[in-house]
C-alpha cells in the first residue's frame, strides 16, 4: 500500500467520522452506538490507567462517553477527534478522582522505599507483560496515580496537573518522584517473582 | 542505575500507550440509559420555548379578536360621485356604479345593490338609496324625492322648518339612514368650506375635511354649463347602516335650480350620541345638526356631521407603544490581554441563552416622515458557560478581608463560599463545572425613525443608542463537592460596570387596527458599544437580536 493509498483511506476515515459525528450530533442512537464500539476499547484503555480496577474504568468510560454526546457540538472538527474524546475522557477521571477522594497529597519519604534493590537489567520491563505493568500502575495511589498518568501519558507540565487536582506544583512534582520509585520497587519485585517461577519450575 | 529503571515511566509509556480493553456490554446499556434521561431533560427546555410561542400566539389573537370586535359592524365605504356630461360615476371602495345616460339607473359590479335614480328633464335629480337591504330603504321612500324638482325643494323645506322650529314631527319618510360609525367619523368646519361665486372654483379641503375624509371639488364652468357639471364628492362612509350596509347617497341632490346658497349654518358641529341608531331623527339632532346646502349644483342635504372631538381633528404628534421582545444574546468576547487562553475554556451553547426585553416607548413625529423614539426598557439576560476544563477557584482575601474563593469569571472576579468549604484557609481550591449569569439592565433609548405610510400600513427604520444601566448582575456557579455538586449564587460581580452605551438599529412594521390602535412588529438589533467589564482579561459586548412585538397608541 502506498502514500497515497494511505491517504485516500484516511481522508475517506475522516469523512466517515465526520458523518457520524454529525447524525450523533442528531441524537441517532445507532450512529451513537457505531461510535461508542469505534472508539470504547481504546478509551477504556486509558480509563484502565486512571482507575484500581476494570469496574471503576468502565465507570469512567461511561461518564466520559455521556460527556462526549453531549459535548459534540463543541468539537470544531480542527483538530484530532479521537485526541478530543480522549480528553474527555481524562477529565472524567479526574472528576472522578475528584469524587472519590477527599483525599490529600501522600506524602511519603524517600526511606519509605530504602530496600530498593537495583537492577541492572534492561529488558526487565520487556519481561512483564502489558497486564502486569497496568496492575503495577492501578496498584498506586490515586493521587499517584493521577499525577503519574497526567505527566507521563498527556504530557502535561507539573503546574497544569497541580491546577487540575487542585494541589501544589510542588506537591505534584513530589508525588511523580515517589510514584516512579514505587514503580521501580515494584517492577523489581515482579522481577523476583517471575524468576523464581521460572526457576522452580 | 540502568538509564531504563531511571526514566522508568518512558518505559510505562512505551507499553502501556496503545492498550485497549473491551468494556462489558452493559456499559453502553447504561450510557443509553443516561442519555434517554438527559433526553428528557431537553424536553423540558423545549417546553420553555413553547411557553415563549404561546405568549405571542395569544399576543396576536387577543389584537386580532380586538380588531375583529370592533370592525364586524363596519364596512368602509367610500363614495366618489363624478359627473361628467351625461355619464355619472359613483364608486365605492368595493364597487363602482355608472349612471346611465338620459335614464338615470345606476350600474354597478355589485349587483346586489340596489339603485334609484332618475334624470329629470334634462336637469340632475338624484337621488339614491344603495341597499343589500331593502328594508331601511323603503323607509326613506326615494321614489317620492325623485319624482320632480319640486318635490325635493319641499322635502327639504319640510326638513329645515322642523329644524328651525325645533319641531320634531318630521315625517317619517324623510328619516335617513344613517352610521354612528360614518357620523362619529364625518366632519366639516364652516371655516374650510370655500363658497365660492360663479368662476370660481367650489373647493372643500383642508387638513380637516380630509382628515374627516371628506373632500368636495367643483369646476366652475360647470357653474355656467348646468348640463355639464362636474362635481366630485368623497364621502367616506357618509352614511351607511350598522346592520344592513346600507349605502344611501339620498343625501346627495343635485339641483340646479336653487340658489347658489341656500342654507348655510355657521356652527354646524354636532354630536350625535351613540344612542343615535338606525335613523337621523331631525328632533334630536336639531341642536347638533344644521344644514349646509352650498351651491346650485351639490346640495349636501342633511348630515354634515363633526364628531366633537379634538383627538379626531387635532392628533397629537405622540404615541405609546407598550413591547414585547423575546431576544437572542450572543456574547462577543474581546482578549484584552495577548495569549490569554481562557477565551478557549468556555463556551456559549445557544440552548442555555435566554433573553427577554419589554418596556415603554414614546414616538414624537417630526414631520410626514420624521421622528424620535425614546422612553424606557427593561432587558434581562440570562446565559451559561460551560467550562471545557473545569475551573478552579483558589481561596484568597476578598476587598473585604474574609477569605471566599474567587472565581475569575469572563464578566468579572466573583467571590464565593460555599456551604462544604464555609472556611477556606488561603490557597485552597474548588472546582467549577458552570457558571450561569443572570443580567438585568434598566435601558433609555433614544433613535430617529423614519417612517412611511401605505394604507393602514406603516413602515419605519430607525436607528440609534441606548444608555443602559446595570440593575442585577448575578452569578450562579456549579461547584463540585465530592459525589454532588452544589450551587452558589453571587449577587456580586465585581467586574461589571454599571453603565454601558448601547446602539440599536431595526425596521418595523405598524398595522392600523382601530383608530389610534396599531400593533406593530419589529426585528431590532442591539449592541454594546462599550464593555459591560471592566479589570479583566476578556471584555465583553453583548448582543442582541429580538423581535419586538407591541401595541402603539396614538395619543
Amino acid at each position: 500500500m502506498n502514500d497515497t493509498t494511505i491517504k485516500i483511506n484516511q481522508i475517506k476515515f475522516l469523512e466517515q467520522t465526520k458523518d457520524l459525528i454529525q447524525a450523533c450530533m442528531n441524537g441517532d442512537r445507532y450512529s451513537q452506538s457505531t461510535l461508542y464500539e469505534q472508539f470504547a476499547p481504546k478509551m477504556l484503555g486509558v480509563c484502565m490507567r486512571y482507575s484500581k480496577c476494570r469496574e471503576e474504568a468502565e465507570d469512567i468510560l461511561q461518564d466520559g462517553f455521556v460527556q462526549v454526546f453531549k459535548s459534540l457540538h463543541t468539537f470544531k472538527f480542527a483538530g484530532s477527534f479521537e485526541g478530543w474524546i480522549r480528553k474527555i475522557m481524562v477529565y472524567a477521571a479526574i472528576a472522578n478522582y475528584r469524587s472519590r477522594s477527599n483525599m490529600l497529597a501522600v506524602i511519603r519519604t524517600v526511606e519509605d522505599f530504602s530496600g530498593i534493590e537495583v537492577i541492572d537489567n534492561e529488558d526487565v520491563i520487556s519481561q512483564l507483560g502489558k497486564k502486569e505493568l497496568l496492575k503495577i500502575v492501578q496498584a498506586l495511589s490515586p493521587m499517584y496515580r493521577m499525577v503519574f498518568n497526567l505527566y507521563v501519558f498527556e504530557g502535561l507540565k507539573h503546574w497544569e496537573i497541580a491546577k487540575q487536582l487542585g494541589i501544589s506544583e510542588g506537591t505534584s512534582k513530589s508525588n511523580f518522584h515517589d510514584a516512579k520509585v514505587i514503580l521501580r520497587k515494584a517492577v523489581i519485585n515482579n522481577m523476583k517473582i517471575a524468576k523464581q517461577t521460572s526457576s522452580n519450575g | 542505575m540502568d538509564k531504563n529503571l531511571h526514566e522508568i515511566e518512558k518505559l510505562f509509556l512505551k507499553e502501556l500507550e496503545g492498550n485497549e480493553e473491551f468494556p462489558s456490554e452493559n456499559v453502553w446499556d447504561s450510557i443509553e440509559r443516561k442519555l434517554d434521561k438527559d433526553s428528557v431533560v431537553s424536553i423540558k427546555k423545549k417546553y420553555d420555548s413553547l411557553k415563549k410561542v404561546s405568549f405571542l400566539l395569544v399576543f396576536l389573537l387577543t389584537g386580532l379578536s380586538i380588531y375583529v370586535w370592533k370592525n364586524q359592524d363596519k364596512n368602509p365605504v367610500a363614495t366618489h360621485v363624478d359627473i361628467s356630461g351625461n355619464n355619472k360615476k359613483v364608486k365605492t371602495e368595493n364597487d363602482s356604479l355608472t349612471v346611465e345616460p338620459g335614464t338615470g339607473r345606476l350600474q354597478q359590479t355589485d349587483g346586489s345593490l340596489t339603485t334609484t335614480g332618475k334624470r329629470n328633464n334634462g336637469k340632475l335629480l338624484e337621488d339614491k338609496s344603495i341597499s343589500k337591504s331593502q328594508k331601511l330603504v323603503d323607509s326613506f321612500s326615494p321614489n317620492e324625492v325623485n319624482n320632480s324638482n319640486q318635490t325635493a325643494k319641499s322635502h327639504h323645506k319640510i326638513i329645515d322648518k322642523a329644524i328651525l322650529k325645533g319641531n320634531n314631527a318630521v315625517p317619517q319618510k324623510y328619516l335617513i339612514p344613517i352610521t354612528l360609525n360614518n357620523l362619529s367619523n364625518t366632519s366639516i368646519q364652516d371655516n374650510k368650506i370655500k363658497l365660492n361665486k360663479p368662476g370660481e372654483s367650489t373647493l372643500m379641503e383642508g387638513s380637516n375635511s380630509e382628515a374627516s375624509g371628506f373632500s368636495m371639488q367643483e369646476n366652475d364652468k360647470l357653474m355656467k354649463r348646468k348640463s355639464n357639471e362636474v362635481a366630485e364628492l368623497k364621502t367616506p362612509n357618509l352614511i351607511e347602516d350598522k346592520n344592513t350596509d346600507v349605502v344611501s347617497l339620498g343625501d346627495i341632490q343635485f339641483d340646479h335650480n336653487l340658489p347658489a346658497i341656500e342654507t348655510v349654518s355657521s356652527k354646524s358641529i354636532g354630536i350625535i350620541e351613540k344612542n343615535t341608531v338606525g335613523l337621523f331623527d331631525a328632533k334630536e339632532s336639531l341642536e347638533e345638526i344644521s344644514l349646509i346646502k352650498i351651491d346650485p349644483l351639490i346640495r349636501i342635504d342633511k348630515i354634515i356631521v363633526q364628531k366633537l372631538s379634538t383627538k379626531s381633528t387635532n392628533q397629537s404628534q405622540f404615541a405609546i407603544t407598550a413591547f414585547y421582545s423575546p431576544d437572542i444574546v450572543f456574547h462577543h468576547f474581546e482578549n484584552k490581554v495577548p495569549g490569554n487562553a481562557n477565551i478557549n475554556n468556555f463556551d456559549v451553547p445557544e440552548s442555555k441563552s435566554h433573553a427577554v426585553t419589554f418596556g415603554a416607548l414614546i414616538d414624537y413625529s417630526i414631520g410626514k416622515h420624521w421622528g424620535l423614539q425614546s422612553g424606557i426598557t427593561l432587558a434581562r439576560s440570562e446565559f451559561e458557560l460551560e467550562y471545557e476544563i473545569p475551573e478552579t477557584l483558589y481561596a484568597q482575601q476578598d476587598n473585604s478581608g474574609s477569605i471566599q474563593y474567587k472565581l475569575a469569571s469572563p464578566l468579572g472576579d466573583a467571590f464565593v463560599k460555599p456551604s462544604f468549604s464555609n472556611n477556606p484557609n488561603i490557597g485552597d481550591s474548588i472546582f467549577s463545572k458552570s457558571t450561569k449569569y443572570n443580567l438585568q439592565y434598566l435601558g433609555i433609548p433614544l433613535a430617529v425613525k423614519y417612517v412611511m405610510n401605505k394604507g393602514k400600513f406603516t413602515f419605519n427604520v430607525l436607528a440609534g443608542v441606548s444608555a443602559n444601566f446595570l440593575t442585577r448582575g448575578r452569578l450562579i456557579t456549579e461547584l463540585e463537592s465530592g459525589n454532588n455538586n452544589e450551587t452558589e449564587t453571587v449577587d456580586k460581580i465585581s467586574g461589571l460596570k454599571p453603565f454601558y452605551f448601547g446602539g440599536l438599529a431595526g425596521i418595523g412594521l405598524d398595522y392600523n387596527m382601530y383608530k389610534n390602535l396599531d400593533i406593530s412588529f419589529s426585528p431590532a438589533f442591539r449592541f454594546a458599544l462599550n464593555p459591560i467589564n471592566t479589570n479583566v482579561s476578556l471584555a465583553s459586548f453583548p448582543n442582541s437580536a429580538g423581535a419586538v412585538l407591541g401595541l402603539k397608541m396614538k395619543l
